[in-house]
């Protein structure tokens, strides 16, 4: 039909354009001019340097903020996964209203803005008399990523069939050995596929990250305190963001192909 | 096989199993948030709390336009940005999902790649875009179209709406694509052998059926953009001012009951928004997926 | 049942292809006013594919169709006299039943009272009108079963298609609508398609029906007919059980064929065939009779052999012989007059004109 391919047309035309503006144009600007030899930030080109990689990686302060970054989204996928697993199983298994009333509790922090819990935090360490740092941060992700993960592998769970477990428990195995042998394996890639989405979001994470760390800054942290007030920091900031970009997608490619994750 | 107090052992396990996550959540967020209202009703003093009870912070909230338009800002940018992003991304999932689901996959996978870089990074990129001297300024003015640079492009409330369909359109291209690919064609085939042509089956049956993915929408990008302030205070000067920039500001400054009860205001906001959408949505709504 | 030869669908040589494979080659059928008529067919023998055609949701890649005499080939479903009944039913999920019944007309821009008036006909004529204001995903699965028909005949098309309806719902309730849906189309009397892989479906319901394979339109015709003079072996062994012997023939003389079948001398009808021939016998389990005694006549081909196993079935009983030459054959007993044991040594028989010759 006619009109058919029209659509089509006009449809493909139109995700083109707007995935390759809103989407990807600012993101090709940052892996380009992170090869442009200005030390500041002009859409003009003047040649090619590498010049902000070598300087990026020598940089302590940069390196350091990468590091924290990492440290920080490590210990909060870990806590958060182990603290998550077994509320995930009582939402999903659970029935009534206790249930109900519980899952609203646990899933609050998840529906309101990220601020609010940056905010309270910072209120709630300075009223105790906790000094920030690096693990305090790490305490204000978790509260986020607790309910992150419980919506992230609850549809899995409920795919799982109730009567292998019991299957299971009556050929004689405890719960724990029901759970290491025969629950886990399958809900492993829900689980994986978890843990890199709450790993990438902590490492990302700005607002909390800024109202519960002390003097040791994250990258975004970092990056907000620089950026707008050092002229000649963005291009670094633009190299290591490519290494970023390139690091990520080879990982995540890498991670799909081999079938550990199952996305969507 | 089972023993008498098999029930309650149970029970006892699942108490136990569930515990920590929720004696974590309860310190760190409950009991935090409850500190966090008590403060917002305390006399307004800088670097202390003196505790006595007062509404004097929400009564200058709620007669001072200083703080009324940012907050009545947060709502209007968000509103459209959110309804621009709808507009934007709905086409973007239905060819992903209608037309070539095949390859719909496999791009969806390329949408997710650029959010790697840090938004704030990405944020700060745009100024290299609508800037006064940005690559969209000088395309016009090359082209004739305008003589001297457009200002309304940065630092302002359209650049921040412009920033947050960049930072949001993923978010709502996904649950469109997901719930979309999940109506099964047949429902369209059954449509079209009752008569109805293909703009009566997108009223009548595709949009109906897209009312989960709009609700997963409102709640992943509408409520937490309510409390952006990395945005607004990169690019939106002064026009595009948000509440999340104003509580920053109480903050830092270390007004501490000022920026708590702009905070609680925020938080009854969104949880208001949250109920309001559930009903109007229905609650089965968010189980349909 | 009296059918006028009233043709109300005209299936011309259609074709369709999907990629390489041909899911239709070559479909000739004369649908008559008014009949229901049961396209059977394992699956992926074509029979959806060709009901999509006629619903106009898929094309042909060659082949006319006919409706009262039109050309409709390139109409849009929309602008067909026709309405489909899903194999999954695709009700609306968003809708309840009023809604789903009135899709229809409502599309059409039919007044609001009208369609009130024709909804709660229709519902009452499926029985479900006290389930009108219900949502349809709360609905049991007969119910839903009966949203869905009730939802294109409202419509009143002139053909009703329908591509295995019932193919979710368990035995018994199947059972039970099978009886519904006769009682149904004789009070609309409009004309059916019935699509089934269920050749038990098939029988109850039909006035006539289609056998498909590969592809292929093999054999149409009244139900009785399709079951007592099947075209090919496919058509014997899809509907209903048989025994088939590979006969090769080396007499022919008074109308009557003879020919060895695994050491066996068989007899039957003589279909123009000619001596040294191979061809295929079928013979319907309960065409076949045995007794300890061997049979007197000579209109009777007669095997020897052992009752094997005895498989009761309620109203009739199964016997598995093995006979002498190793094979074993089934034969169908009436439960009341089934005497015989495992062990037993008996006699099978049958008249020479209850076996069905077929070349293919």
């Amino acid at each position: 039909m006619e009109t058919s391919r029209l659509l089509k047309i006009a449809l493909v035309a139109y995700t083109a354009f707007t995935v390759g503006f809103f989407i990807y144009l600012p993101v090709a600007v940052i892996i380009v001019y992170s090869f442009n030899d200005v030390p500041f930030f002009i859409p003009e080109w003047r040649g090619f340097t590498l010049e902000w990689f070598v300087k990026a990686f020598t940089r302590r302060d940069v390196v350091t903020s990468l590091w924290n970054s990492l440290y920080i989204a490590v210990f909060t996928t870990a806590v958060s996964l182990a603290l998550a697993i077994p509320p995930t199983f009582y939402v999903v298994r659970g029935r009534g209203r206790v249930k109900d009333l519980y899952m609203l509790y646990l899933m609050l922090p998840f529906v309101i803005p990220w601020i609010i819990i940056g905010v309270s935090l910072y209120i709630f360490y300075w009223y105790l008399g906790i000094e920030k740092s690096l693990l305090t941060a790490a305490l204000g992700h978790i509260v986020y990523s607790i309910p992150l993960i419980v919506t992230l592998l609850a549809p899995r769970l409920y795919s799982l069939d109730p009567d292998i477990e019991r299957a299971s428990m009556d050929l004689g195995a405890t719960p724990w050995q029901t759970f290491r042998y025969v629950v886990f394996p399958q809900v492993f890639p829900a689980i994986v596929s978890a843990a890199i989405i709450t790993f990438i979001w902590s490492f990302d994470n700005f607002v909390i990250s800024y109202y519960t760390l002390g003097g040791e800054l994250t990258w975004p942290v970092w990056v907000f305190s620089v950026i707008g007030k050092q002229r000649n920091i963005f291009p670094v900031v633009m190299a290591v963001s490519t290494v970023i970009i390139l690091v990520s997608t080879v990982v995540i490619a890498y991670i799909v192909k081999k079938g550990y994750v199952d996305i969507l | 096989m089972r023993r008498p107090t098999g029930e309650s052992l149970q029970r006892l396990r699942i108490f136990l199993s569930n515990l920590p996550a929720s004696a974590y959540i309860f310190i760190m967020f409950y009991v935090s948030i409850g500190i966090l209202i008590a403060i917002s009703f305390t006399v307004p003093r800088k670097y202390i709390v003196e505790w006595s009870f007062t509404l004097e912070n929400y009564v200058r909230i709620f007669t001072d336009p200083r703080f009324l338009s940012p907050i009545l800002n947060t709502f209007l940018i968000v509103t459209v940005a959110t309804i621009l992003l709808i507009i934007v991304g709905f086409p973007i999932a239905y060819y992903l999902a209608r037309v070539n689901p095949n390859l719909g996959i496999k791009l969806i996978f390329f949408l997710i790649i650029p959010v790697e870089v840090n938004y704030l990074i990405r944020v700060y990129a745009w100024r290299n875009i609508l800037g006064e001297n940005g690559f969209l300024n000088s395309l016009l003015l090359s082209l004739g179209v305008i003589d001297k640079p457009l200002t309304f492009l940065f630092y302002s409330w359209f650049a921040v709406v412009i920033v947050l369909i960049h930072e949001w359109l993923p978010y709502v291209v996904i649950p469109f694509y997901v719930n979309l690919v999940g109506i099964p064609r047949q429902l369209y085939e059954a449509a079209m052998d009752l008569g109805a042509n293909r703009w009566q089956i997108f009223r009548s049956i595709t949009l109906p059926l897209v009312k989960p993915a709009v609700l997963t929408v409102l709640f992943i990008v509408f409520i937490p953009s309510l409390g952006e302030f990395a945005i607004p205070s990169l690019v939106g000067g002064e026009s595009g001012i948000m509440l999340g920039v104003l509580i920053d500001r109480y903050l830092s400054d270390f007004r501490l009951a000022f920026g708590a009860a702009l905070s609680f205001i925020l938080l009854l906001v969104t949880m208001g928004l949250s109920i309001l959408m559930i009903k109007i949505f229905g609650y089965e709504a968010l189980y349909q997926r | 049942m009296a059918k006028s030869a009233d043709v109300i669908l005209r299936v011309d040589r259609v074709s369709k292809r999907f990629g390489e494979t041909w899911a239709l080659r070559d479909v000739s059928l004369d649908v008559y006013r008014g009949e229901l008529l049961v396209l059977l067919g394992p699956s992926g023998s074509g029979k959806s594919t060709l009901l999509r055609i006629i619903a106009g949701l898929e094309t042909a890649t060659s082949g006319r169709l006919y409706m009262d005499g039109v050309d409709i080939t390139d109409l849009p479903p929309y602008k067909r006299d026709t309405s489909m009944v899903f194999q999954h039913l695709a009700l609306f999920p968003h809708m309840t039943v009023y809604e789903n019944v009135a899709y229809g007309l409502k599309i059409r821009g039919v007044p609001k009272e009208e369609i009130d008036r024709r909804v709660d006909e229709v519902l009452s004529l499926v029985r479900i009108r006290e389930l009108r204001d219900r949502k349809v995903t709360k609905l049991s699965g007969g119910q839903q079963q009966r949203v869905a028909i009730a939802r294109s005949l409202i419509l009143r098309p002139k053909i009703l298609l329908l591509d295995e309806p019932l193919g979710a719902l368990d035995l018994k309730l199947r059972k039970e609508l099978h009886i519904e849906l006769k009682r149904l189309h004789e009070e609309v009397g409009n004309t059916w398609i019935f699509v089934t892989h269920d050749q038990e479906e098939a029988l109850t319901l039909a006035d006539r029906i289609g056998v498909m394979n590969e592809g292929r339109l093999i054999q149409v015709g009244e139900k009785w007919d399709v079951y007592d003079y099947p075209k090919t072996r496919f058509v014997a062994e899809f509907i209903g059980e048989t025994n088939m012997f590979t006969v090769s023939i080396d007499d022919i003389s008074g109308g009557v064929a003879t020919g060895s079948w695994k050491g066996f001398r068989v007899s039957f009808k003589d279909g123009g065939f000619r001596p040294g021939e191979t061809i295929y016998l079928s013979v319907r389990p309960e065409n076949l009779h045995i007794s300890k005694e061997p049979p007197r006549g000579e209109e009777y081909n007669v095997f020897h052999g052992v009752v094997d196993v005895e498989v009761f079935r309620g109203s009739y009983v199964i016997y598995h012989i093995r006979l002498d030459n190793g094979e074993v054959i089934r034969v169908t007993v009436l439960s009341k007059d089934a005497e015989f044991d495992p062990g037993d040594r008996v006699y099978v028989y049958w008249r020479f004109d209850k076996g069905v010759p077929l070349r293919e």
